[in-house]
């Protein structure tokens, strides 16, 4: 669900002024190679939503329906912490996909998702995605393709982050914690395998 | 016409539960792109960092999925077994692969090939797709369970509960595995249980389509083997379930 803020989106600045949805779905990822006539498909099962800033787009544990790709605004991922309180995960911009899970998938909402300022994003829905698939449509196709791509390079970011931790615990313990703990090797070994079970529940 | 050849690596994929509302007319095509491949203890199956392709359904045997250490050596991320399905991230993405694969017995594989996947999908086969689908899905679901260990640890650093929180929790761990040690247990020698639930009688009757298989699988081409020693440590290591489904 968190993104770096590395999206080659980012890379490719200044918008055109009334951009179209073909544009801008050029500079999106995942529709990167999509053609014309594909965009048009595409565009069909798209709706357009205006979100106010401070109304969420889907709350955690809720039923997913649709996909996200955020065309205006910025939308702030939140998690609920074990005491209940609230805490940023990621803040995703203009041209981030999210909730895409929820069009293959029809497991709940893995995160909150809130409007930050307002916000436009475009939809589609599991169910109009169903029907382009039902047709054989070669756009479900590709879409399929570039979802399971990105969700392969998000499992691979995530993995890196999770080895990072584990071999830098440094990072998530202060000092004092590992003193006094001899040999090095020894506690290297006891903070991973503390790490994992941490992480696992 | 099927050939028997196909009709045995059918019998073995029906019993994946992920194939169930599969036709079996349409797995045919996919078992008709499976070659075989046997493999030994210790025999590396891809490397990190290797060039992507290949995803490999387990007919029998066990495979250690290992992770290079910065200080050497490796790390055991898991222990996969017969009816599972690895590599599947990079015949997606057809991306480098991102840890190594290893036999952890001598058994047998079926390899499904990046051309041969990317073949059956260009053909815009209803079934290409609800694979594509069923592999994206567990990716998914891969990340997803990714995703939440990392929010859990981010969570707690966020919270600015990581000194107190954490430092006490490892303490109790440290404490714990300490009376472990007093026992006298070793965790490092306690072997992993391999949980024989299959959640349908597939038990049986994956055993048997393995057998089949095996009986006319052709011996290993007499070439090169890489070889990597992994040692027996296999402590830690998570489970799998059927793909993504841990």
């Amino acid at each position: 669900m968190q993104r770096p803020d590395t999206d080659s989106f980012h890379a490719k600045r200044g918008r055109p002024m009334n951009e179209t949805f073909h544009e801008f779905c050029g500079r999106v990822r995942i529709f990167s190679d999509f053609s014309e006539p594909e965009l048009d498909e595409l565009l069909r099962i798209t709706n357009r939503v205006r979100i106010k800033k401070g109304q969420l787009l889907c709350k955690e544990g809720g039923d997913g329906d649709s996909m996200f790709v955020i065309r205006e605004g910025v939308v702030r991922v939140v998690g609920k912490t074990a005491m209940g309180g609230i805490v940023p995960l990621a803040r995703l911009s203009e041209g981030h996909v999210v909730g895409e899970m929820a069009l293959i998938d029809e497991s709940p909402r893995s995160a909150t998702l809130e409007a930050e300022s307002d916000v436009v994003v475009y939809t589609i829905r599991r169910s109009d995605f169903q029907v382009l698939k039902e047709e054989l449509n070669p756009v479900a196709f590709k879409l399929i393709r570039a979802l399971g791509r990105e969700a392969c390079e998000r499992l691979r970011d995530a993995n890196v982050q999770i080895q990072h931790y584990l071999h830098n615990p440094a990072e998530l313990f202060v000092p004092d914690v590992l003193s006094g703990m001899e040999p090095p090797k020894e506690t290297k070994k006891l903070t991973q395998t503390f790490l994992r079970f941490f992480m696992k529940n | 016409m099927a050939t028997e050849r196909e009709l045995r690596h059918r019998d073995f994929l029906k019993t994946f539960a992920v194939f169930k509302d599969f036709h079996p007319n349409d797995l045919l095509i996919l078992a008709h792109h499976l070659v075989e491949r046997r493999f030994e203890r210790n025999q590396v199956i891809f490397q990190e960092g290797d060039a992507g392709g290949s995803a490999y359904f387990i007919v029998f045997g066990k495979v250690v999925v290992l992770k290079k250490l910065p200080e050497g050596g490796y790390e055991h991320l898991a222990l996969m077994q017969s009816g599972q399905l690895f590599g599947q991230v990079s015949l997606v993405d057809g991306q480098e692969r991102s840890a190594t694969c290893a036999g952890a017995s001598r058994g047998l594989l079926l390899e499904l090939t990046k051309e041969a996947f990317d073949a059956m999908f260009d053909q815009k086969l209803s079934f290409a797709f609800r694979f594509q689908e069923y592999l994206t899905k567990g990716i998914m679901r891969q990340l997803r369970h990714a995703d939440g260990k990392i929010s859990r640890l981010v969570k707690t650093v966020k919270a600015g509960r990581k000194n107190a929180e954490v430092a006490d929790l490892f303490h109790q761990f440290k404490d714990a595995m300490a009376s472990v040690h007093e026992m006298g247990i070793d965790l490092d020698e306690v072997d992993y249980v391999i949980p024989e639930g299959q959640k349908r009688d597939y038990g049986n009757q994956r055993k048997q389509a393995a057998q089949a298989i095996d009986r006319q699988a052709p011996a290993a081409p007499a070439s090169t083997v890489q070889t990597i020693d992994f040692g027996p440590d296999f402590a830690g290591l998570d489970e799998l379930g059927d793909l993504g489904e841990r």
